[in-house]
């Protein structure tokens, strides 16, 4: 058997095409569910009424679908609803690249929230009694004090959840969009040279994954230096550079 | 009783005040009125609610019933709202409560800018002169983890300085502290008490009372037991549940203090 791997070679700069979509949706995934993610879970630990029962039932909903079936549902049923709020009573289309943005930064903020929230919960209580005593607002307590410390402690946790939302990006196939995997899959079954670029695909995501778990890994050992001298120093000491 | 001059000096007071934890009553109608620059030790038993009582004054603890009323000092206003009253009164916790992910200028400077609108420089310049008088000021470029805990908590004491209370609430600000370093810590709150700031101060140590109090209270039960200056308190106190008291303590008995 023969494995061809100047095919795989040809095909490069289409699949590097398809690896900057699934890079740009993960980017976009994490940052705008982080952000969701975070104000959720803070409207949820300050007890918000209404918004925070609201919350928990759309993390509950979310956690407990899917994404495959989360990407139909938005696909298929949002623009039949929308028709059906709209006087024309025609569905309007999302089109697949909206659907997919939209619908991961939505599907991902459930599970950042909940561990956002978690990361809320384990700050120790006398850091908000700190702030609250100073008179901070809760807006300020959030912002300057809880928070920082929260992405702190769950870096290594954001950092696995985003890690596996990068390799759920290979479910956009379903909408026919094409990411990494979409563009191996597009050649490889054109070309008939399934092995080679199934194999090479799996081989990418492997050394991708594998350096973000090692971040993950560097983040979880930082957690032992309380002492970061300067940003500089802090980072360094972040990528194993620099000794305490 | 209440004259225009006492009401004008009076910075903190309280009356009735309520509070349970859950079902179980911690707090039976307490009764404390504080004066501009009167330094007031609490003490008693653990369990008697001296810690909850420090924090419903602002607001930490909510409470069944009651008032809380605190003045602020350079403006005289009467303050009932907890976010106002907060503003006015400094607190200095048992395990400092320092942000650790700041400097010990940033943590200092945090609150005076964003709660009092103070200018970056002006609040730096304010950061520096009280870290300098709590004795760190050589200390303000690091993180709280690199220091120790004598020094922390004085760090503790400049930050709720820096936002220039009307009057500075402690509770027990050296139990976590080794025994070297409780005497610095004392020694900056004496300074402080010399200076003529108003003080409220949950506290086993009973030197200290005796040398700065002007009163002391004891609470036991939830109720104020016996409220006497320094003199009194610890020489002739009236009550037996105070002599009972201050038998265990300073006869050195590891009660649950």
């Amino acid at each position: 058997m023969s494995f061809d791997f100047a095919a795989v070679l040809n095909a490069t700069p289409y699949l590097l095409q398809g690896l900057l979509f699934s890079a740009e949706l993960t980017l976009v995934a994490m940052i705008g569910g982080m952000l969701l993610g975070t104000f959720m879970a803070i409207i949820r630990h300050m007890r918000v009424p209404v918004a925070a029962e609201a919350i928990r039932a759309y993390v509950t909903l979310m956690r407990s679908i899917p994404l495959i079936l989360v990407l139909f549902w938005f696909f298929f049923l949002v623009p039949l609803l929308l028709g059906h709020l709209t006087p024309a009573g025609r569905s309007i289309p999302l089109g697949p690249k909206f659907t997919a943005f939209i619908t991961f930064t939505l599907f991902e903020s459930a599970y950042y929230a909940e561990i956002v929230r978690a990361g809320l919960k384990a700050i120790d209580k006398g850091q908000y009694e700190g702030a609250k005593a100073l008179g901070l607002s809760s807006l300020t307590m959030y912002w300057s004090v809880v928070v920082p410390q929260v992405l702190r402690v769950t870096a290594p946790i954001i950092v696995s959840q985003t890690i596996i939302l990068f390799q759920d990006t290979a479910l956009v196939y379903v909408l026919s969009l094409t990411d990494f995997f979409g563009a191996a899959a597009k050649i490889a079954q054109r070309d008939s040279k399934l092995v080679e670029f199934y194999s090479t695909v799996a081989v990418v995501y492997l050394l991708i994954c594998s350096m973000g778990s090692e971040l993950s890994e560097r983040f979880r050992k930082k957690q032992g230096y309380r002492s970061p001298r300067g940003r500089f120093e802090r980072a360094k000491r972040m990528f194993g550079i620099a000794r305490p | 009783m209440d004259d225009p001059f006492s009401l004008r000096n009076e910075i903190l007071r309280i009356e009735g005040l309520e509070q349970s934890y859950g079902t179980l009553p911690v707090l039976k109608g307490i009764d404390l009125r504080v004066n501009k620059g009167e330094r007031i030790v609490i003490c008693g038993p653990s369990g008697s609610g001296k810690s909850t009582l420090i924090r419903c004054i602002n607001g930490l603890e909510a409470f069944k019933s009651g008032t809380i009323c605190v003045t602020d000092v350079s403006s005289g206003e009467h303050l009932t709202l907890f976010k106002d009253i907060r503003r006015e009164v400094g607190m200095v916790f048992q395990n400092f409560n320092l942000f650790p992910h700041l400097s010990i200028l940033e943590n200092c400077m945090l609150a005076p800018i964003k709660v009092r609108g103070v200018k970056k420089a002006e609040a730096r310049d304010r950061a520096l002169y009280f870290l300098e008088k709590v004795r760190v000021l050589d200390q303000a470029q690091k993180y709280p983890g690199q220091l120790s805990g004598g020094q922390q908590q004085r760090v503790a004491i400049a930050r709720a300085l820096c936002m220039q209370p009307s009057i500075m609430l402690f509770d027990e600000p050296t139990s976590a502290l080794d025994p070297e370093v409780v005497q610095e810590v004392l020694a900056t709150m004496v300074g402080l008490a010399k200076e003529g700031m108003t003080m409220l101060c949950v506290t086993h140590e009973m030197g200290f009372a005796r040398e700065v109090a002007d009163r002391v209270i004891l609470i036991d039960g939830g109720r104020i037991v016996e409220e006497a200056a320094p003199d009194q308190f610890f020489d002739s106190p009236q009550h037996e549940r105070t002599r009972a008291f201050l038998g265990r303590v300073l006869r050195g008995h590891p009660e649950v203090v």
